[in-house]
């Protein structure tokens, strides 16, 4: 700021002129200030002239750009004593031009107006003047119609129309589709029928020493010894070792291939926020966290168990001291030949009692041991079933939540710049006002 | 026409040749508009004034008036002609075309092929063809150079490296504005005489001269007529006006019309002229090659980097691919649990326990009679994961690599109109399917040779080569040393029982042999692949070799241009070449093109400047010069040393993945590798390719 003049002329009421530097010069620091100044005024008088008014760099650089930004613009065609009776002719080509620059077919948007200033006649801007000095409703316009604009450049950059839903980068079609199939790779990995195998092994494992006697009892320590519970009838185990049959790559690839197309169609600008949702490696470590997690929360699996199991247990230990005291009582008997009685048995006739003790213990014993193999499976699949079913909505939860995690950010932003636009565009209105 | 003397003609070889390297240099894309704006302009004035002038200085000249939209050229053209043949108006811009003046001698030599004004067409001039007209003068109106139609400015362009000699109009409100300074750059650079004409210039003596000392100010920083050379300056009065020609009052510009009447009239002093407009044409010369070899420079400094960019995400997601299948760990457990039941591992294990002889006949009778060989099924499953996880690498790859160019402008304006290459190109999966099936095969075709003798075992065994190779396949990706069959996972034991199984037919060094040979060959194919999917890169970027080549070639043609003697005689009159600016340049640095890639840090010895000639301070542009061209100032594209964190992951060492790793190393050249920065460029994959056959 080189000089402040005061001014007390009633013809242009409480308003501050701001005289600023030329815009085309070779001096490039006057179009700089220039610049620099522009955002911050309340309304603008481009001045211009006969020789001037359609040079390029003040309707490329300038006009072009400001005239629908800003709310209060007048262009001042001035020397107009130099053109004489032709000055409307070039005031109208130069509104015409103006038109064409800011696409608006409305002649009220920018206003064009002559002037000689050397020869003091400057009505027309004065009378311009008087109309700005309602300074609040121009500084409100002002800051509305940058509020807008910056809004409209950021929607553009976008990809999203303010007048339209700017809807979901994937199509919701290509997005489940590609949420099934990453879903199935999945679970091909993770296998859950050879996890409900062994669920129903490892039911059976547990009805085992509860209700398999004394014997089953024995069976089990050496079941779990040897290490072949832990290969055939841990689910939980064989869950968590997922990762070891196999890659998640055909998962990884199914859902990164479906962003490809979005990518490809989207502006450049946002190109990289969405190509970064098939970020593979995030993607990868993101799937294995959330499948972990969802198998995780499952354990710790414990098969069910029955009150059942232990009466059975009843029996067949009973089962076994039959055999055991009949197996006792042969011996004897082979060793002493001590005389026994017998029992009447239909059919059979008279049977020795060690002969029937030993029979009737064996039948108990299998007898047993089928129901409790028959109820133990049936108890084993139905939780095998419900195992699978859990752990297949975990994961299939896990990987939609995961899968699309970033492409949803970047929608969510799109949807927040449409919202701003849209707004702005009912509040300040699609308008240019002089 | 004069015989063109020995001198003349060397001036029209060097000129064909500067032709031949700029019709080269126009095909490759340019790094910059501006870069691309200096060729066009280069090969405009080389055909439209150097060429016809080398050739002949009796050809009518070329005067053009140039100016600012509404300063009075047209007027002042008007007034030259002494009647109304140029439209003048009070709309801006009037003028939309050349108009030219001439004699009907005269047209062909204009228009003609080879002329001056040749290839432009009917709507871009109008001749006004005189008898009347000077004689080898043709005079042009031209249209301006600064209003919102940019066509306009286009066609003046292309008459300023036309012509003999410039007419610049102005106004006394405008002869500071920025665009047609621009224009004034150029004819200063091209060496072209110049006239000023100041219109519209305020009556008062003292406003007169403040302005007129302000326009000589400006000039003389801009580097026009300064000096031996003072500029020839005519002020025009405001409203000197004369309605009957539609132009200005012929009285103002009296002294303008006595220098072309006196144009017209002398032979010699037209003779005398053009000799000038071709020594200062020639005097320009070298410092436009020279700048021009400079963007071809920085162009291929660009290319490198970008495609060191592409390279290194490249190599870094095959070195992880790699070392993802040296773990096998993705090979999925359906098909290996479908080759375990094959092989029956459980009873071949206890068998081979027992002493090979034994197990070798046991095979035959084991395996015969069992169920077909699942060998679709597990080379589809196996193949099916090997092409996802290379997609999913070269995928992450192709997004790094776009990531970073986006960044980058150059590359971003070509990644642009090629949205395809964020990811990897449609037809992968077909060719690496393809590429992997021949592998397959190929696996098959070292099983029939290398089984030899013991093919009939294999086949006694009913195990077949298709179903042996399948198994060779397998070890590619499980074999490692020290495996045992205790470790738990579906894929150690199925390699564990595969790897029995392969030494038992074959013999175990044959079978290492033959296992490191497949993996070499699948190494090659992905490496293939990687490379494809890398050129799409390094195609949207020119070749920095041939951007290079190209510079070199325009320095050498500079370095002639310089070595022309002082004067040469053309037309039979001597045409003196203005003192050509003489070239300051470190020693170290004389004629050599940069290193291509990145050097180490500047030391001694180390040449750093890019041999851009250095104007002596005398011929040196003024800083003054409005957009005067300068240097372009560089990022820091020569990074002082390799970041060590960008390099790829070590494969795992196993040991058929440390022979790839050996490769790599053989990849760098020999040469101060132990000095210089690593340095990897698209060239190592050949070298690494063919290390990897001695490997
Ligand atoms: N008052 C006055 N008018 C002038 C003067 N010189 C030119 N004019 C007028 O200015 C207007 C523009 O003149 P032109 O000769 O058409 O300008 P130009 O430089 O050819 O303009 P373009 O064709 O647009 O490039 C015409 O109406 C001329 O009569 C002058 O010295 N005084
Ligand atoms: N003929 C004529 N000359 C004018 C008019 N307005 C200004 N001038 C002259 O144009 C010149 C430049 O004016 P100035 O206001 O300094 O222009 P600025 O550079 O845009 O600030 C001065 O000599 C003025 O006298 C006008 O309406 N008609
Ligand atoms: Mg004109």
């Amino acid at each position: 700021m080189e000089d402040v003049r005061l001014h007390d002329e009633a013809g242009t009421g409480p308003v501050g002129i701001l005289d600023l530097p030329d815009l085309d010069s070779v001096t490039r620091e006057h179009r700089l200030r220039v610049e620099a100044l522009l955002p911050r005024v309340d309304a603008v008088i481009w001045v211009t002239d006969p020789e001037k008014y359609r040079d390029a760099v003040l309707h490329d650089d300038f006009l072009r750009r400001w005239l629908p930004r800003l709310d209060r613009q007048l262009v001042v065609l001035n020397k107009a004593d130099r053109l004489g009776a032709q000055a409307d002719n070039v005031r109208r080509h130069l509104e015409r031009s103006l038109l064409d620059d800011t696409g608006t077919t409305r002649a009220s948007a920018v206003r064009v107006v002559t002037t000689t200033a050397a020869g003091g006649d400057v009505a027309a801007v004065r009378e311009w003047l008087l109309g700005v000095v309602d300074a609040k409703r121009v500084v409100i316009g002002r800051l509305a119609a940058s509020v807008r604009a910056v809004l409209d450049d950021l929607a553009a950059r976008a990809g999203v129309d303010p007048g339209a839903d700017p809807g979901s980068v994937l199509e919701p079609a290509a997005r489940r589709r590609a949420l099934e199939r990453a879903g199935d790779e999945v679970l091909r990995l993770i296998d859950l029928p050879g996890a409900e195998r062994r669920a129903v092994a490892a039911t059976r494992a547990a009805a085992r020493p509860a209700g398999a006697g004394p014997l089953g009892r024995i069976t089990a320590f050496f079941y779990r010894a040897s290490g072949r519970e832990a290969r055939v009838a841990d689910p939980g185990l064989y869950l968590r070792r997922w990762a070891e049959r196999g890659s998640l790559a055909p998962a990884v690839d199914l859902l990164r291939t479906s962003v490809d197309a979005p990518v490809r169609a989207a502006p450049a600008g946002i190109r990289p926020a969405l190509a970064a949702s098939a970020d593979t490696p995030r993607l990868t470590a993101r799937l294995r966290d959330a499948v972990d997690g969802a198998i995780a929360a499952r354990t710790p699996m414990t098969p069910p168990s029955s009150r059942v199991w232990p009466v059975l247990g009843l029996f067949q230990g009973i089962a076994t001291l039959g055999i055991a005291i009949a197996v006792a009582w042969l011996v004897l008997l082979f060793l002493f030949r001590p005389p026994v009685d017998t029992v009447d048995l239909p059919v059979f006739g008279p049977v020795p009692i060690p002969f029937a003790l030993l029979v009737g213990g064996v039948v108990l014993g299998f007898i047993v041991a089928w129901t409790l193999g028959l109820h133990a499976g049936r108890l084993g699949r139905r939780w095998a079933r419900q195992l699978g079913g859990d752990v297949r909505l975990g994961v299939e939860r896990a990987v939609g939540e995961e899968a699309f995690a970033a492409l949803e950010r970047v929608d969510a932003a799109r949807r927040s710049v449409w919202d701003a636009a849209r707004a702005a565009r009912e509040a300040c209105g699609p308008t240019l006002g002089v | 026409m004069p015989r063109s003397s020995p001198d003349a003609s060397l001036l029209v070889t060097l000129v064909e040749r500067v032709d031949g390297v700029l019709d080269r240099v126009a095909a490759v894309e340019s790094p910059t508009d501006a870069a691309a704006r200096r060729v066009r302009q280069l090969r405009d004035h080389l055909a439209s004034h150097i060429r016809p002038r080398a050739r002949s200085l009796e050809a009518p000249l070329l005067v053009m008036l140039l100016g600012p939209t509404g300063a009075g050229n047209s007027s002042l053209f008007n007034t030259l002609v002494g009647r109304a043949s140029s439209r003048t108006g009070v709309l801006r811009p009037t003028t939309r075309e050349l108009v030219a003046l001439l004699r009907p001698e005269d047209r062909d030599s204009l228009t003609g092929p080879g002329g001056p004004l040749a290839g432009l067409g009917s709507d871009q001039v109008r001749l006004l063809v005189d008898e009347a007209a000077p004689e080898g003068v043709i005079l042009v109106d031209a249209p301006d150079v600064d209003s919102v139609e940019h066509a306009n400015r286009e066609l003046t362009d292309r008459l300023v490296e036309a012509a003999d000699l410039a007419v610049f109009v102005t106004t006394a409100t405008r002869y500071a504005d920025r665009v047609p300074w621009e224009v004034l750059g150029r004819v200063r650079e091209r060496g072209l005489p110049l006239t000023a004409v100041v219109n519209r210039m305020p009556p008062g003596e003292d406003a007169r001269t403040i302005v007129l000392e302000d326009v000589r100010r400006l000039f003389e920083q801009g580097g026009l007529g300064g000096g031996d050379q003072p500029l020839e300056l005519l002020a025009v009065t405001e409203g000197s006006l004369d309605h009957a020609v539609d132009g200005l009052a012929a009285e103002a510009i009296q002294p303008l019309r006595d220098r072309i009447a006196a144009l017209a009239a002398d032979r010699e002093a037209r003779l005398g002229l053009a000799a000038r407009a071709l020594g200062g044409a020639l005097a320009g010369l070298e410092p436009q090659l020279r700048t021009i070899a400079d963007d071809l420079e920085h162009g291929a400094i660009d290319a490198d980097r970008l495609r060191r960019l592409a390279t290194d995400a490249y190599e870094r997601e095959l070195a992880g691919l790699r070392d993802d299948l040296s773990r096998g760990t993705f090979l999925r457990a359906e098909a290996l649990r479908q080759w375990q039941e094959f092989v029956g591992a459980d009873e071949l294990t206890r068998m081979f326990a027992t002493g090979i002889g034994r197990v070798r006949g046991a095979i035959s009778s084991f395996v015969r009679g069992r169920q077909e060989a699942p060998v679709a099924e597990v080379r589809d499953q196996t193949l099916d994961d090997l092409v996802a996880l290379a997609r999913v690498r070269l995928a992450e790859a192709a997004r790094r690599t776009s990531t970073a160019w986006a960044e980058e402008p150059t590359a971003a304006r070509a990644l642009e109109s090629n949205p395809e290459a964020w990811t990897v190109s449609d037809d992968l999966e077909d060719r690496l399917g393809e590429r992997l099936r021949a592998w397959v095969d190929s696996i098959a075709e070292d099983v029939r040779t290398t089984g030899g003798p013991k093919r009939t075992l294999a086949r006694g065994a009913s195990l077949g080569v298709n179903a042996t190779g399948v198994g060779v396949m397998l070890a590619t990706f499980s074999h490692t040393g020290g495996l045992t069959g205790a470790e738990v996972g579906i894929a150690a034991a199925t390699g564990f029982v595969n790897q029995k199984l392969l030494s038992a037919l074959f013999g175990e060094a044959a079978m290492v042999e033959m296992i490191q040979r497949a993996r070499q060959r699948l190494v090659e194919v992905l490496s293939d692949t990687f490379r494809d999917e890398l050129a799409r890169f390094d195609s949207l970027v020119p070749d920095p070799a041939v951007l290079r080549g190209l510079a070199g070639e325009l320095r050498e043609l500079a370095d002639d241009v310089r070595r022309l003697p002082a004067t040469i005689t053309v037309s039979a009159r001597p045409v003196l070449l203005p003192e050509l600016p003489s070239l300051v340049r470190p020693s170290l640095c004389s004629g050599r093109t940069p290193p291509p890639g990145p050097p180490g840090p500047p030391g001694p010895g180390r040449c750093r400047c890019r041999s851009r000639p250095t104007r002596q301070p005398t011929r040196r542009p003024s800083r003054a010069m409005p957009r005067a061209r300068r240097p372009r100032r560089r990022g820091a594209v020569w990074p002082a040393a390799w970041p060590s964190s960008t390099r790829p992951p070590t494969p795992r060492a196993s040991w058929g993945w440390t022979c790839a790793r050996r490769r790599r190393s053989a990849g760098r050249p020999a040469s101060g590798s132990a000095s210089r920065p690593r340095r990897r460029s698209s060239r190592s994959w050949a070298a690494r390719a063919s290390a990897s056959r001695r490997c």
